[in-house]
């Protein structure tokens, strides 16, 4: 909304001049109030990928396409967009990011532990500007439910609180843990206090 | 508990809160200096001595009774706030017959200036000197000097103000000389002079505050201060005075309080308690057109061509698959070829190009070079290139293919540039051997949304026009034009509009209520042919005629020598011209002259600073010289002042005593996120008066000679790979 303002006020404070057309306007404007639009990913659309690969979407923002690049010994996922911008995911929590406007990294290879909520207190750097801080992650356990991905899927619920004390910020992360296969299928995660929620669903390829 | 008491105790509380220093951004988001009520940067009423980083442009407003206050900000440099101040002064008529201002109140236009003098250290202040309605009425003239020092989540400010700064100190520069004892007004002037005479005279006050920043509260912040404003030798507090409306209400308390809520790093909300009996509030908004994603991030990369290998095997065939392959691959990414040759071992492709997408002529040649690296025979080792706008040369370069490739996965541009020859060429199209035809002639218009402007009048704050512009350039031969802008008006609030000139002097400008009004319904802006030639490699020449501007049409020319990347140009320039008449259509009214000047321009390279001297006639008769003063940066903003001196006495010349004001032009590309060539240009007089007034002509010699410019070439450069 304040990008709208910031727009619609320099665009009206300066003059007629520029030649600024409607047809650019008009997008600008649209993404600034409503949003972009969303995409919902179908069964032909999973078949044409050649790999897995998340749906990822800030806030309001375009959703995005990330295939998986690799997976390491750690069991850390690399997803990888058009534009570079790569997440690392270690169970569907987002541990370490890069090319985001705000990126993280936690200094240590934390997992959700979905087996034995509790509390974990892991070290966590804040990037741009770059901050040392102590995440305090609560899991706890919320039940089982039916999640309408392509097919209804038996899901159990986790909300993980993610709490930085010095910061004042908490804020709620929700994991669906497929059952059949025990991978996170779907999450929403604050990943930095700068950035917006980021909702992520996971589409994978067994070979 | 009195509320100033409760502040004082908050504030010695909250200041014991320490934190880590390296998670300040986090604790204390958006921390940047905030407005006052003022309208600069400060405390509430108080300045302060900080400032924004260069390239900033801002707007501030404040309701604070019994003024409403709009303040448009611009940071030339990071050591330089200059602001225009809008003031409509509630307690105040319009004029000093009521009959004639009906209900309309007194509006007031300044500018003002602050200099940080001294940059804050770990152990000293920060130091400025302001200048408050420099030139303006006077109402507010004012100077101070400040100090600004920041200790842990607190910023404290202490400074010294005078005339209406100023309380009953007495004043030390007294000791200097005895005329600082007296603050005396000049009678003998028509507002809008410089009276140095004045500066820092008269009784002394004392201000200080603080600026306390509330941790982890979304960048919240606390504002405390004490105000030194002499309230009673405000403006218009004199019932006497025939402008008097209302008496304001006595100041009731010297301890002013506020709050500023940063929503982002932009735009910030202000609340405040001022003088014991008044709540203020306003708003904020602010970006930084120096940097590349000021307001839209960018996103538009390079993206190498398709199937190049496909496109290279077909070059290769034959030397007109190569040009063609070069004029088709090149046009997709809005590279316009307009002539190729390659030599007879096809080792060298030589090529002139025109383009209308890129500010930056580092982006613009590398995303130039990297598609012809991409498509272009192996055989072909070295690319020379020459950049024409209007069909005349602005410089060429000359670079080995290899070393295209070489620095990219670095990003090392100033390595790449030890490998280019940059050159200046008079441009032949007959030298060429492969020249496309153009099928000429050619036109190309577009239908735009258009805004038409009217800021800071005396009827108002702004008065606009939402119209529908179409734009046309119909090119009838290389190098010559014909360029046309006409409206539609849709909606307008032009009807209150009502000031009249009163100018003695010919209304070449004064007239403005009059165009405005009368050509609501539709006008032609300008419809003018342009011939552009180049008798020689360093001049440049136009020849113009049609409606050249808004009030004036006629026919005339000018030239420019100017070397490639020299610091240093001249020309000169001819108009007979006559003006248009109010419908603004292709009617003329009796009015007509000779103007022209003698043009010089100086690139000073370290402060990037831009001197533009105009000598001769100017348009209502007048004789003299204008000034111009601008920054440029490598993002393509522009930031200038302009002053002008001519043979006029200040009565002559009216409200305002001589011709200056201030601009900038915005590139546009920043509210967007794709490249975009145009600047959007925003220019403030204090008042539109006749004496000095310039024709604005269309494509200026010195502005499509921008790329001859060795900073706008080597300081975009590292836009080569991006």
């Amino acid at each position: 909304m304040i990008k709208f303002l910031a727009v619609l006020i320099f665009t009206l404070i300066i003059s007629s001049c520029s030649g600024i057309s409607y047809q650019q306007v008009y997008p600008l404007l649209k993404q600034a109030t409503v949003g972009a639009p969303d995409f919902i990913v179908t069964q032909e659309f999973i078949n044409k990928k050649k790999f897995s690969f998340i749906k990822a979407r800030f806030g309001k923002g375009r959703p995005v396409i990330m295939v998986l690049a690799g997976v390491d010994d750690s069991n850390i996922f690399q997803w990888i967009s058009a534009k570079g911008e790569m997440l690392y995911t270690l169970n569907g929590k987002v541990i370490r990011s890069y090319g985001l406007p705000f990126n993280i990294s936690y200094l240590r290879n934390v997992s959700p532990v979905f087996n034995t909520p509790g509390l974990i207190k892991t070290p966590l750097k804040l990037m741009n500007p770059n901050a040392y801080v102590t995440n305090n992650l609560l899991t706890t356990s919320e039940g089982i439910e039916t999640l309408n991905f392509i097919n209804p899927i038996k899901v159990k619920k986790y909300i993980i609180r993610s709490t930085i004390n010095e910061l004042n910020w908490s804020k709620e992360n929700i994991y669906y843990l497929d059952l059949n296969t025990n991978y996170v299928i779907k999450t929403t995660q604050y990943l930095h206090p700068n950035l917006p929620k980021l909702e992520i669903e996971f589409y994978f390829k067994f070979s | 508990m009195h509320p100033q008491r409760f502040c004082l105790i908050l504030v010695f509380f909250l200041s014991s809160y320490e934190v880590k220093s390296e998670l300040n951004d986090y604790i204390y988001p958006n921390s940047n200096p905030s407005y006052s009520n003022y309208g600069t940067i400060g405390l509430i009423q108080m300045p302060s001595a900080r400032s924004l980083p260069e390239g900033t442009i801002a707007f501030s407003w404040t309701d604070n009774k019994p003024y409403q206050r709009g303040s448009i900000l611009a940071y030339p440099f990071s050591w330089l706030e200059a602001s225009y101040q809008y003031t409509d002064m509630e307690n105040a008529l319009y004029s000093n017959v009521q009959a004639f201002s009906g209900d309309q109140t007194y509006k007031d236009k300044s500018f003002d200036a602050k200099f940080i003098i001294l940059r804050e250290t770990r152990n000293l202040p920060a130091v400025a000197v302001g200048l408050r309605d420099l030139a303006g009425s006077g109402y507010f003239s004012s100077e101070y000097i400040v100090a600004s020092k920041k200790i842990k989540n607190i910023d404290y400010t202490f400074g010294l103000g005078w005339g209406y700064l100023g309380e009953d100190y007495g004043n030390p520069f007294i000791r200097i000389d005895e005329s600082f004892r007296d603050r005396t007004l000049v009678d003998d002037t028509a507002g809008g002079e410089f009276n140095p005479g004045t500066f820092f005279s008269g009784p002394m006050g004392a201000f200080a505050g603080i600026e306390f920043f509330v941790p982890n509260a979304k960048g919240l912040r606390f504002k405390l201060e004490y105000d030194s404003t002499n309230y009673d030798k405000e403006g218009f507090s004199d019932p006497s005075n025939p402008f008097y409306l209302y008496d304001i209400d006595p100041q009731e308390s010297k301890v002013n309080f506020g709050f500023i809520f940063p929503v982002n790093k932009s735009f910030n909300v202000k609340l405040g308690y001022t003088k014991g009996n008044t709540v203020s509030l306003g708003f904020s908004l602010k970006a930084n057109f120096a940097k590349k994603d000021s307001i839209i991030k960018m996103d538009d990369p390079y993206v190498p061509t398709p199937n190049a290998d496909m496109w290279k095997e077909a070059a290769e065939t034959k030397k007109l698959y190569a040009y063609r392959i070069a004029l088709d691959r090149l046009g997709k990414k809005r590279f316009f070829l307009q002539t190729a040759s390659m030599d007879e071992n096809e080792t060298e492709l030589e090529i002139a190009y025109t383009q209308s997408k890129y500010l930056s002529a580092g982006r613009a040649t590398g995303r130039l070079l990297r598609t012809l690296d991409d498509v272009m025979p192996e055989s072909i080792k070295t690319f020379k290139l020459t950049n024409l706008n209007g069909n005349v040369a602005t410089h060429s370069i000359e670079i080995p293919r290899a070393s295209i490739s070489r620095y990219e996965s670095g990003n090392n541009t100033e390595l790449l540039k030890r490998h280019v020859k940059f050159t200046e060429k008079k441009y032949k199209r007959d030298q060429y051997k492969y020249r496309p035809d153009d099928r000429l002639p050619k036109n190309l218009s577009k239908i735009t949304p258009a805004i038409r402007s009217q800021v800071g009048g005396p009827d108002g704050f702004y008065f606009g026009e939402l119209a529908l512009a179409y734009h046309s350039e119909l090119i009838l031969k290389k190098g010559l034009s014909v360029s046309t802008v006409a409206t539609l008006g849709l909606y307008d609030t032009f009807g209150d509009l009502k000031q009249p000139s009163d100018s003695i002097l010919p209304h070449v400008r004064t007239d403005i209520v009059q165009y405005l009004k009368s050509s609501k319904k539709g006008h032609i802006r300008h419809s003018s042919f342009n011939w552009f030639f180049q008798p020689s490699r360093n001049f440049y020449s136009k020849i113009s005629g049609g409606i050249l501007e808004e009030m004036f049409a006629g026919i005339g020319g000018e030239i420019l020598y100017r070397k490639t990347f020299s610091n240093f140009a001249f020309g000169a320039e001819v108009w007979g011209v006559q003006q248009r008449d109010y419908r603004m259509l292709f009617g003329l009214q009796d009015y007509k002259i000779t103007t022209g000047h003698i043009n010089l321009f100086y690139e000073e390279p370290r402060s990037k600073l831009v001197f533009a001297l105009k000598g001769g006639r100017f348009l209502a008769g007048d004789s003299g010289i204008n000034i111009d003063v601008a920054r440029k940066w490598p993002s393509g903003l522009r930031m200038g002042i302009f002053a002008s001196k001519t043979d006029i006495s200040k009565q002559e010349f009216g409200e305002g005593s001589f011709d200056k004001g201030f601009y900038f032009n915005i590139p546009i590309e920043s509210l967007f996120g794709t490249f975009q060539r145009g600047l959007t240009p925003f220019g403030l007089r204090p008042i539109t008066r006749d004496g000095a007034a310039v024709l604005n002509h269309q494509f200026k010699l010195w502005g499509m000679t921008d790329w001859k410019s060795a900073q706008t070439v080597f300081e975009t450069w590292e836009d080569f790979y991006d």
